[in-house]
């Protein structure tokens, strides 16, 4: 049995996901990209539970892959943006200082 | 009618309320007159959530100790680190001699036993601890992992197993040499064992279809109950031979069980199930069958669960969403000293630094009045409505930096005299009349300041520096007595700050610093307001990090995550938190989150005689 479900759900602030929530089941959020626009890509435990709450959150279920695939979108977006933003005469020690390390890409489990 | 006292040669106490504290006894009858009720206290076993170990390892690591002073070591792939429990959170222990993986753990938290397993072979080396440091032990009769393992570090035992093929034998330790006694009647992989070295249990193993467990009293084994449910790879605790949990585990390969078992020494009965079914996975072979802790487990996952049968309600700490912010941003910096009276100001969203500054109330953000200058990553601190921003970078990135510093009253940003050193990602702690400002980057580049500034709520005059320097670190606590600052990051390529205590006066250093129990860069962080600062909770950072940690003044332990990595600012307390924002772009940008505290609960049962 596979350990977790995978989705998208957009974020809507207050009452998203409950203590509860986080007390019945795992939920780690990250940030993917569809090709158009950023989008939340959701991680949750697989019980009855979970599956409850992504079908309430009105969450589209992803393969595993495709969820990967969409926060690896959004990491290289990010790395490229890091990596096109250069100050003249900086050098490498001066750009981690400034802009904090490049980001990595993010396996989701 | 019979009475109670007919019945039980009792009387039973007339009470105004339920018993709390220390009058509480278990099964004890009384009335409670306000609720005009018979009432007593009755022990339940329950699961909570508990805090995540800082390293994800697959089973097969050691695991020792009990529910508040426990133990695991090693594990998959080949780690050599270990961690100590408290009950709470999870701390760094000391690391192994040898890495190694699949096998099993004995003893207690200071006195531990591990031997055997896998390190590309099978090992037969054999490891004590003594609460600091592992030292080598006489080796196992026989190499071998994926055994069972019960007992103590002077009375230790080894049960079965796997070589190159599944052995039945059996190993006892006296603290100084292991002997070979009296093989299990059926060898398996891969089970687990509860008790000590009289009295133990071994329960199951294999491939998942074994359902009998065997008794060990020092000498021979017998049959012991059968399982509802076979399983391999599982958790496993207990005291004897007859007092054990068996917990989740592997049915079939590929599948695995929420299921939970508890033995009586005759049979085993169904109780409640772990919330996520794992394996394979450690557990606490010094446990109980009414207290033990379920960690770990394949998949990456560093989940901990606690099984307490309590006369009390125990409600784990955890986040929850909060509002959304109105402006989404990173490098947000805020304050308050509680979760429901919360602030932000400036930040940095694409393109741009910001100068919008928002309230929350504990449902919605709000929109204040703006700060004067735009900027990011400045030092913050105080309330909602006496606020301090100090500092910061006036455009994306490290450069420029300023030495302007604002305070709020409730309503407005006003100006009030600048730092003496300009700077970037700078730490603050205290409120907005009592502010110490520490370290930062001056120049946006590969310099980091030890610069440390106190602000008397007119001006900033100079302090003992920082003992080095650095950026990015964080404070908590109060400026004129008792602040506590830690990570961020020192020089490129990066160091990781140790804790430094302020006394008013000067610093002390603590040669204790966050990398053993996150793995990520410790720059962008946020600690909740903690004074005093012996539970000081800190959480998020760069690499989109999770990570919730604790400081108890001697140790950092961790905390349950939160649900979404960010560079959050922190505001509340250690029992209702609050992270604000974190992220660039994305909902991530403007989402939040709420933390609250565990909470233990003494609730009494109504009896009905109906």
């Amino acid at each position: 049995m596979a350990l977790f479900l995978y989705g998208t759900a957009t974020n809507t602030g207050k009452g998203f996901f409950t203590a509860e929530d986080r007390r019945n089941f795992f939920l780690r959020g990250y940030t993917g990209h569809d090709g158009s626009n950023l989008i939340d890509v959701w991680v949750v435990g697989y019980t009855e539970k979970g599956a409850v709450w992504l079908a309430e959150a009105s969450g589209t279920e992803q393969t595993k892959a495709e969820a990967q695939a969409l926060v690896r979108a959004a990491d290289t977006i990010a790395r490229t943006a890091w990596d096109n933003n250069d100050v003249d005469g900086e050098s490498s020690a001066e750009k981690v200082t400034r802009l904090g390390d490049k980001p990595g890409f993010i396996t989701i489990p | 009618m019979s009475t109670y006292q007919t019945l039980k040669g009792l009387k039973v106490k007339f009470l105004g309320a339920d018993t709390s504290g220390d009058r509480v006894q278990e099964g004890e009858l009384f009335y409670n007159s306000d609720a005009y009720k018979m009432k007593s206290h009755v022990a339940v076993g329950a699961w909570s959530s508990g805090s995540p170990q800082s390293t994800a390892r697959a089973g097969g690591c050691g695991v020792m100790g009990t529910t508040t002073a426990g133990l695991i070591a090693g594990g998959a792939p080949n780690i050599v680190n270990t961690e100590e429990f408290d009950g709470v959170g999870w701390a760094v222990g000391g690391n192994l001699g040898t890495a190694r993986n699949t096998y099993g753990g004995a003893g207690t938290q200071t006195a531990g036993l591990c031997a055997g397993g896998y390190t590309g072979s099978n090992t037969a080396n054999s490891e004590e601890y003594n609460g600091t440091a592992w030292t080598e032990g006489n080796n196992l009769n026989t190499a071998r992992r994926a055994y069972a393992t019960a007992g103590t570090q002077t009375a230790g035992l080894l049960i079965s197993g796997y070589t190159t093929t599944i052995v039945t034998s059996v190993e006892e330790y006296d603290g100084t040499s292991w002997s070979e006694v009296t093989d299990i009647p059926a060898g398996r992989t891969s089970g687990g064992a509860a008790g000590i070295q009289t009295s133990a249990i071994q329960i199951l193993g294999g491939d998942g279809s074994l359902v009998t467990s065997f008794e060990y009293d020092g000498t021979n084994w017998t049959a012991g109950g059968e399982l509802s449910t076979a399983r391999a790879q599982g958790g496993y605790s207990g005291t004897n031979q007859n007092s054990a949990l068996a917990i989740s585990g592997e049915t079939a390969p590929g599948a695995v069980t929420v299921n939970v078992e508890n033995y009586d020494g005759t049979s085993w009965t169904e109780i409640a199930n772990v919330t996520t079914a794992r394996n394979p996975s450690g557990n606490s072979p010094g446990g109980s069958a009414s207290s033990a802790f379920f960690s770990g487990g394949a998949g990456g996952t560093q989940l901990t669960e606690e099984w307490n049968v309590s006369t009390s309600t125990i409600t784990a700490g955890a986040w929850s969403s909060g509002g959304n912010l109105t402006v989404g941003r990173e490098s947000i910096r805020g304050g308050g000293l509680s979760q429901n009276a919360s602030w932000v100001a400036g930040g940095e969203a694409p393109g741009a630094t910001v100068n919008s500054s928002e309230e929350y109330n504990g449902t919605a953000w709000t929109e204040g009045n703006n700060l004067n200058t735009a900027r990011r990553a400045g030092g913050t601190g105080g309330s909602q409505t006496a606020a301090l921003y100090t500092g910061g970078n006036t455009a994306p990135g490290g450069t420029p930096v300023t030495a302007n510093s604002e305070e709020y009253n409730g309503t407005s940003w006003t100006e009030g005299n600048n730092l003496n050193t300009a700077r970037g990602e700078v730490g603050n702690a205290g409120v907005q009349t009592s502010s110490l400002s520490v370290g930062g980057s001056a120049d946006g580049g590969g310099s980091a300041l030890n610069n440390s500034e106190s602000y008397n709520g007119t001006s900033y005059s100079n302090e003992t520096v920082f003992p080095t320097t650095g950026y990015g670190v964080v404070g908590t606590g109060t400026a004129e007595t008792a602040a506590l600052f830690a990570a961020g990051q020192g020089p490129y390529p990066g160091t990781n700050p140790t804790v430094r205590t302020w006394d008013g006066s000067s610093w002390t250093v603590i040669s204790q610093d966050l990398s053993g129990i996150v793995q990520q860069t410790t720059r962008g962080k946020s600690f909740f307001n903690s004074s005093p600062y012996e539970n000081a909770d800190i959480i998020g950072g760069q690499s989109s990090s999770t990570f919730h940690g604790n400081w108890n003044g001697t140790v950092w332990s961790t905390r349950a995550s939160m649900s979404v990595g960010r560079q959050a600012s922190g505001s509340g307390t250690a029992t209702s938190g609050l992270a604000t924002s974190g992220a660039k772009s994305g909902s991530g940008a403007q989402a939040t989150e709420e933390w609250d505290g565990e909470t233990v609960v003494e609730s009494a049962k109504t009896i009905d005689f109906d």
